[in-house]
């Protein structure tokens, strides 16, 4: 058994929450499942990489009168209260905004309250036929393509909608990006001062995105759904329902593609070829430019954030984090030299992940994406 | 030929109007000296296209202040404008016109301008001025305006998508053909006038 401070801190958290939250639920008429797949496993480690996570509870149950499924978001911790408010306005703002062209839909809002410390949110659970990786991947091309299309529907260049987005959104010019970036390389090689590779590979990262600064920026304005991968998405009616407005942000329109098919490396890869095939088929080279740009933003950061859990996991977990950046740092190196990922290299992280992965964090894993 | 294109959208902004106004400078830049006048920050260049813009994130009147500044500015080179419709374009147009000696053809290819001109007074004005002051109105399909003789010159075909599970190749004939017979009509207009 694995024995360190951030899964025990949180297992605390966790199960002293769920002592208080059970009868205060059950009093507004919504009774808990027996499983709760959103506070085990790995959930602890996730924290968003540049917005602060504030501390809740993910969990899943029926409202009693009528046994409708529901996933209710609770806490107790002031900046966790502060991402439900956010979160709540972002959606009222989303289906408001009159520039956006096409809106995404929302689980609906079932309850929102404050009851003593806790603020409590809950919306209807949205059930899919089917995970979305096990649809047939024409379908799974085209409802993700339907997904970016009406994100980029949505653009703040104007005057007034700069305003509105900075106000509810927030935005990131090329200027956030790269000043990001340099804080990503920064954390990274003072965590892992001893690797080999990473150093250079960082270097020129940076020194790409920094050449290509115009082209970050002219691809800026755009609705953009910084982590718009498929457990944060579900399918109903052929209709894409968001679950986390809070990764809404105004900037470039290639920050959500990025980090979906730098995913979908890992859990589809001929879907991600599909893709960039077709950015290359149907949009200008520039914009296969700014792909390439902000996966390799995206791929900094997924290293960032594996080398920020590594001085809070011990064990297997800590071998898999290690696992992890080494795959990451691979990737990067492939998508900044426009080369191909082995698929052996990554057969062989799975087999690493799924050897050194818990049997919580296996199970939580099961039917997500 | 110099010509100025006149728009309130253009690549990377996602609108059909963008998208044609781009396609349009690039095949019109093949035989004339094109220059397009745009709301936008860092447009997308392309090859024999000049790109001068107004920051669209400024305030309105700044925005339609600097666009007029500018329009004077090219219109004194050009031989013929060809403006989108919509108020950001046509207030400056009209004003520019009342000085300037540059004829100007006004394409009315956007349906929500033209209603949001129907619900305003002053939006409607701007547009009747715009429209009584141009050489040419174009209509993508026959539409009547009281004493306003209009010429119908159909919008060219989207660019079909390239997707990579159609069983049967993507046939671009058809587009380029419906392109060919645009650049044509308007090469025409810009010739003739009529």
């Amino acid at each position: 058994m694995e024995h360190n401070d951030a899964s025990t801190t949180w297992r605390t958290y966790r199960n002293q929450e769920l002592a208080v939250v059970t009868p205060l639920l059950e009093k507004l008429g919504y009774a808990l499942d027996q499983k709760q797949p959103h506070v085990t496993g790995e959930r602890h480690l996730m924290q968003a990489i540049t917005t602060a996570h504030g501390r809740k509870l993910i969990l899943l149950g029926r409202r009693q009168r009528d046994s409708t499924r529901v996933v209710i978001k609770i806490t107790s911790d002031p900046t966790g209260v502060r991402e439900l408010l956010h979160e709540r306005t972002c959606r009222r703002i989303l289906s408001e905004i009159r520039f956006a062209y096409g809106v995404f839909f929302s689980p609906e809002e079932l309850l929102f309250t404050k009851r003593g410390n806790y603020t409590i949110a809950v919306h209807s659970f949205i059930a899919q036929e089917c995970a979305f990786l096990d649809r047939p991947i024409a379908e799974q091309f085209a409802l993700a393509l339907a997904g970016f299309k009406s994100q980029e529907g949505a653009r703040a260049t104007t005057y007034a909608h700069t305003k509105l987005a900075q106000r509810t959104f927030g935005s990131r010019n090329a200027e956030d990006y790269l000043r990001n970036f340099a804080t990503f390389k920064k954390n990274i090689l003072a965590q892992l001062s001893t690797d080999q590779v990473l150093p250079a590979l960082l270097t020129q990262t940076e020194s790409l995105l920094v050449t290509h600064k115009e082209t970050i920026e002219r691809y800026g304005g755009f609705l953009t759904h910084t982590d718009f991968v498929p457990h944060n998405f579900r399918i109903k009616d052929a209709n894409i329902y968001l679950l986390d407005h809070s990764s809404l942000v105004f900037g470039n329109k290639y920050e959500g593609w990025a980090r979906f098919l730098n995913f979908m490396l890992l859990h589809n890869p001929a879907l991600e070829a599909v893709f960039v095939q077709y950015i290359k088929d149907n949009r200008t080279p520039e914009e296969s430019l700014c792909l390439q740009l902000m996966r390799t933003y995206r791929l900094g950061e997924i290293i960032w954030y594996y080398t920020n859990t590594l001085k809070k996991t011990s064990g297997n977990l800590r071998s898999l984090e290690v696992e992890r950046i080494q795959f990451w740092s691979t990737v990067l190196d492939a998508i900044l030299h426009g080369k191909l990922l082995p698929n052996e290299t990554r057969q062989k992280y799975i087999e690493a992940r799924d050897r050194l992965r818990s049997t919580e964090e296996k199970e939580r894993q099961v039917g997500l994406h | 030929m110099k010509i100025a294109l006149l728009t309130p959208l253009y690549p990377p902004d996602i609108a059909p109007l963008a998208s044609y106004t781009k396609e349009l400078a690039m095949r019109m830049g093949e035989e004339h000296e094109v220059t397009v006048v745009a709301y936008g920050y860092l447009p997308e260049q392309a090859h024999g296209v000049r790109n001068m813009t107004v920051d669209k994130r400024t305030p309105l009147f700044i925005r339609l202040f600097n666009y007029t500044l500018l329009l004077k500015k090219v219109s004194r080179d050009a031989d013929i404008i060809y403006a989108q419709n919509g108020a950001s374009i046509e207030f400056p147009l009209v004003l520019v016109s009342l000085f300037a000696g540059t004829p100007y053809m006004l394409r009315l290819g956007d349906g929500e301008a033209q209603n949001r001109a129907k619900k305003s007074f002053v939006l409607g004005f701007i547009e009747r001025m715009a429209i009584k002051n141009a050489r040419t109105v174009i209509v993508p399909t026959h539409q009547l305006f009281a004493g306003i003789h209009t010429t119908v010159i159909d919008d060219p075909l989207v660019k079909p998508e390239i997707h990579p599970f159609t069983n049967s190749p993507v046939d671009l004939s058809t587009h380029e053909e419906s392109w060919n017979i645009h650049i044509a009509k308007l090469n025409k207009l810009f010739s003739h006038g009529t």
